[in-house]
């Protein structure tokens, strides 16, 4: 798969900027647990959301400051999608949904200064949590229902000769949420990062091509800047729905 | 509002909730009702959405049919059949968010 | 040249199966050139079917993506 030395100036090599980097090796036998950026940019994320969110509400004031009402804006907004999606009821697991939200969008919006790593992009992470989603929610549904949980795959209402093939068709569809969940946050980060680059990397090849490359590449960036934020509320509405379903069995 | 046990007593949200719906009530008939803004790249995600739901349910359900075969050795059968359920499952999936995708955007 | 007539076989064969992706390409032509057609007759009508071109491109493109699975396969677990 290996390319030869490009011909002419042109030099793509979008994929780079995936590259995890070991800063030091903590080696256990079975796996390097070592820092790498992809785990800085996680922890850079946390401290910003943690940072944000304190000096947002340390003024607690009945009329908000600026950075209050974002605050408060995000919380609401959240809370809102919470209650209209999954009822009432799931509001106990609000601060979980809140906290994915939040670091989602904080690690997407951080992948969008030059230079940073984009932590979502890889796929180890979308899928840790898009695991943890799935299996929250699968122990909350069997908390909730019992095994009568089950009754979720179990189509009552079909023909009685249709039902088996039906349940194996649910289980399957089920079984699909957790990959399809995972794979929509890391790819769209991931192409769209990739597209920046390659777009970036024109204006190497020849003086012709910099200033399309520029303009493409600034309207580029505000498109990924959208992507970034969709793609959280994306991600926290499935959640929503997934909670929905497991909470109320359709 | 959007912390029912914050600092504001009880009378203060009174007051407050009276003014958002003054508020919300004046900006009604600025700018007319409020619309569900759907932009373009909403709709193509969406698409998009729809054909990993599809591709991924069918390679779960193969997936499924391979570790039968590879349990009872007999390699095309489940992997074929479990194949086709994913393809059902997908397609069920797909219009499950197609449905969605209907009552986002109103009756449009 | 090294390797053996069984790799040869194996890229040939990734190559004709991921031809597949341009009959999705067209089939998704095909959907959505229709699909303009009968909205610029009745646009009132439209925006409701909207839904049911992203099933139907979906569709296609999905069995497109079958035969790129195909051809990966072949190159990289066969």
């Amino acid at each position: 798969m290996a390319k030869e030395a490009v011909e002419g100036e042109l030099n793509i090599d979008p994929m780079h900027q995936f590259d995890i980097k070991y800063f030091f090796d903590i080696d256990l036998g079975i796996a390097n647990m070592g820092f790498t950026n992809s785990a800085l940019f996680a922890f850079i994320a946390v401290a910003a959301i943690v940072v944000f969110l304190w000096t947002a509400v340390s003024g607690h004031s009945l009329v908000p400051s600026r950075m209050q009402s974002v605050a408060e804006g995000i919380y609401e907004f959240v809370r809102n999608m919470v209650r209209d999606t999954a009822g009432d009821e799931a509001l106990k697991y609000f601060p979980y949904i809140f906290t994915v939200f939040i670091f989602i969008l904080a690690c997407n919006l951080i992948g969008m200064i030059p230079y940073s790593f984009t932590v979502t992009s890889h796929f180890a992470v979308t899928v840790f949590l898009a695991l943890s989603v799935f299996i929250s929610v699968t122990v909350i549904g069997f908390l909730k229902h019992g095994t009568h949980f089950f009754s979720f795959f179990w189509p009552a209402q079909a023909p009685p000769a249709l039902r088996p093939i039906l349940c194996i068709i649910e289980v399957i569809s089920y079984l699909a949420r957790p990959i399809s969940h995972s794979i929509r946050l890391g790819a769209n980060m991931m192409a769209g990062h990739a597209v920046l680059k390659v777009i970036g990397a024109f204006a190497g090849a020849s003086a012709l091509l910099v200033v399309p490359s520029i303009v493409g590449v600034v309207g580029l960036t505000a498109l990924e800047v959208l992507v970034a934020v969709l793609q959280a509320y994306v991600f926290t509405i499935l959640t929503c729905v997934y909670l929905n379903d497991a909470l109320n069995l359709h | 509002m959007a912390d029912p046990d914050g600092k504001a007593g009880e009378t203060d949200r009174k007051s407050l909730d009276e003014l958002g719906a003054r508020i919300d009530a004046a900006r009604e008939k600025l700018e007319g009702p409020k619309r569900v803004q759907t932009t373009k790249y909403k709709t193509l995600s969406r698409a998009w959405q729809m054909i990993v739901e599809l591709v991924v349910s069918v390679v779960v359900g193969g997936c499924i049919g391979y570790a039968l075969d590879w349990a009872f050795g007999t390699l095309p059968l489940f992997l074929l059949i479990l194949g086709g359920f994913g393809f059902v499952a997908g397609i069920k999936t797909i219009l499950a968010t197609a449905r969605g995708f209907v009552e986002d955007d109103g009756t449009a | 040249m090294e390797g053996d007539i069984a790799n040869m076989g194996k890229y040939i064969g990734a190559g004709l199966a991921a031809i597949g992706m341009g009959g999705a390409g067209i089939g998704v032509g095909i959907i959505a050139g229709n699909f303009l057609s009968g909205a610029l007759r009745n646009p009132a009508a439209a925006q409701g079917q909207t839904p049911m071109l992203f099933v139907g491109i979906a569709l296609a493109e999905a069995l497109g993506i079958f035969s790129f699975l195909v051809a990966l396969l072949l190159l990289f677990a066969v």
